[in-house]
């Protein structure tokens, strides 16, 4: 078997496993399984501009996106971007995409977009793809044991592009390799085009490696090739880049249940909740509306009962400070003076003696 | 003569243990004094074991003090001790000599719930060289809200592969928490919320087409 025949082989297999993978309930093929409805994230909003060489000739890329989470596992994206290549060609363009996930290591994507460009480009394009990821596809298939920290991924494209209703296809298969360390993130990049070749289809390879310059702006720095767009009228070629990227993100943090309205049936269990505090400390809270007294006990507290106290801003939650190090307590709770039990929310253990304690994490 | 025996080993004991309970005592201000001789000298057994084989001692004696507080009597403290010293040593085992003292807790909790040494294997071979307390917590909350072990294990080592931080694990349980609540199955809520966490994460190095600024341009 020769080396493209054996990447167009590994392409279908990938194309193949979206297939099954996007069968199990919960799927977005399948509705009704799973929690669909949740939206977990206020749209992002993302600004990036970069300036760079392509082929010795000077580029400079400006483009915006904003992308939304509907649900626990869809992504929809709008995106505007514009390019321009000193001496050549100039482009702006609209995508649309969405993506899924459907499986934890399988997310099937597309995206449809247009756009005018002008120089040695087409004038007008359509073009439309779709694919599929595969999340830590080493470990997937091969149960490969990665370095700490390296997600690698295998992306399955095909693209389909119009030049003026002259339409090109073509499949192309990549592999990304993520590590991400704080604020730095290492991307790689290398693909190769399997079916619909153009004469211009050597394998392509890229790197870039970004920072992140406080909570929302990153800089970033790529090279390498890229491979062609034919519909585009956009050759195979080098390119080396530096850009800023704004974006944010306000993933919604671990927090105590909202209280509930009268008469309505809560929506979310009592849970025991711990938070950091600034003294180096932490303040460990319960909702419990009804109660009168609440007391803890457990590892946490050397197995001696703590009252808790109702807290000044809402009485119907209960809360301690405890000054003990970060890990893993055992720890029970008591309402009312009634029996000891493992608080809820927390993972339940049998303490040897009888009775059960549940698991608290500190971290 | 028959009695001779009785006293004097009592009396060496008593001896030993008038050395050795009283720093277990200062470090815990365990009042171990209500147990019985033999019981107490069980427990320092078990202590110095643990010690010896390099493991924390400090889980042990927390679990005396529990014991104590509870009213349980001294030959089932010191035999819930001694449980807990083989199951931190089999944590130990599988996680490799180096892990803290909260992941060999986490660890040794798991197993009580019927995780197996291999499947805590799988859960180091994730993460080699990192914290897995939070994700060990995070598997005994879905065994114990009635998860297939097996299926938990695969949801969290997917998880810790994808490198989902600890924080993002109390948040994942939370949510399976509040699904399950809400009449999800917990075989469901754990997948899906997983996946979304594994989302979140590969969400920076994950664009729909390219990787770098203005790569997405039709």
């Amino acid at each position: 078997m020769t080396a493209r025949a054996f990447v167009r082989a590994a392409w279908l297999l990938s194309l193949a496993a979206t297939a099954c993978a996007s069968a199990p309930a919960g799927s977005p093929w399948f509705p009704g399984g799973g929690n669909r409805a949740s939206r977990i994230r206020p749209p992002d909003f993302e600004a990036s501009t970069a300036a760079g060489v392509v082929d010795r000739a000077a580029e400079v890329r400006v483009d915006v996106a904003v992308e939304w989470q509907p649900t626990v596992d869809t992504t929809l994206s709008l995106r505007l971007a514009a390019a321009t290549v000193h001496g050549r060609d100039a482009w702006s363009g609209l995508l649309a995409g969405a993506h899924w996930s459907a499986g934890a290591r399988v997310r099937p994507w597309f995206e449809v977009g247009g756009g005018i460009g002008s120089g040695n480009g087409a004038s007008r394009v359509l073009r439309a793809a779709a694919g599929v990821k595969t999340g830590h596809f080493g470990f997937a298939m091969n149960n490969v044991r990665w370095r700490d920290g390296l997600v690698p991924r295998l992306d399955s494209v095909i693209r389909t592009g119009a030049d003026q209703l002259n339409w090109r296809n073509y499949g192309e298969a990549e592999v990304t390799t993520v590590f991400q360390s704080g604020q730095f993130r290492f991307e790689a990049v290398g693909g190769v085009r399997v079916f619909g070749r153009s004469g211009e289809d050597n394998p392509w390879a890229s790197a870039m490696l970004a920072a992140g310059l406080g909570r929302l702006f990153e800089l970033q720095a790529a090279a390498g090739t890229r491979p062609a767009r034919p519909e585009l009228g956009q050759p195979a070629g080098s390119f080396a880049q530096i850009g800023l990227a704004l974006r944010t993100s306000k993933p919604a943090p671990p927090g105590l249940p909202p209280a509930q309205p009268p008469g309505q049936p809560p929506v979310a269990p009592p849970a025991l909740h711990a938070t950091p505090t600034s003294g180096g400390g932490w303040n460990v809270a319960i909702r419990i509306p009804s109660a009168r007294s609440v007391e803890i006990n457990g590892d946490i507290t050397g197995w001696a009962p703590l009252e808790l106290r109702r807290s000044k801003q809402d009485a119907t939650i209960w809360i301690v400070r405890l000054d003990v190090d970060a890990g893993v307590y055992l720890v029970a709770l008591r309402v009312d003076g009634g029996a000891w039990s493992a608080p809820p929310g927390l993972p339940v253990v049998p303490d040897g003696f009888g009775g059960r304690a549940g698991l608290l994490t500190l971290n | 003569m028959r009695h001779a025996f009785p006293t004097v080993r009592t009396v060496l004991v008593a001896a030993a243990l008038s050395i050795a309970l009283p720093a277990l005592s200062r470090a815990q201000a365990v009042d171990t004094t209500r147990l019985d001789v033999a019981s107490r000298a069980a427990i320092e057994r078990t202590i110095n074991a643990a010690r010896t084989a390099g493991l924390p001692v400090e889980p042990l004696r927390n679990k005396v003090i529990e014991g104590l507080s509870k009213g349980a009597d001294g030959p089932l403290i010191a035999k819930v001790v001694e449980q807990l010293r083989g199951r931190i040593e089999r944590a130990a085992t599988a996680l490799g000599r180096n892990t803290s003292t909260p992941d060999l807790v986490a660890a040794a909790a798991v197993l009580d719930l019927g995780v197996t040494d291999a499947q805590l294997r799988r859960v180091r071979t994730a993460r080699p060289d990192d914290a897995v307390a939070s994700a060990l917590v995070g598997l005994a909350f879905l065994v114990q809200t009635g998860a297939q072990t097996d299926g938990a294990i695969n949801v969290v080592c997917d998880m810790l592969i994808a490198r989902v931080p600890d924080a993002e694990f109390d948040r994942f349980r939370e949510s399976v928490a509040r699904d399950v609540y809400a009449g999800a199955s917990v075989t469901g809520a754990a997948r899906t919320r997983a996946e979304a966490a594994i989302l979140r994460v590969q969400r920076g190095g994950g664009r729909i087409d390219g990787i770098a600024p203005g790569a997405a341009l039709p």
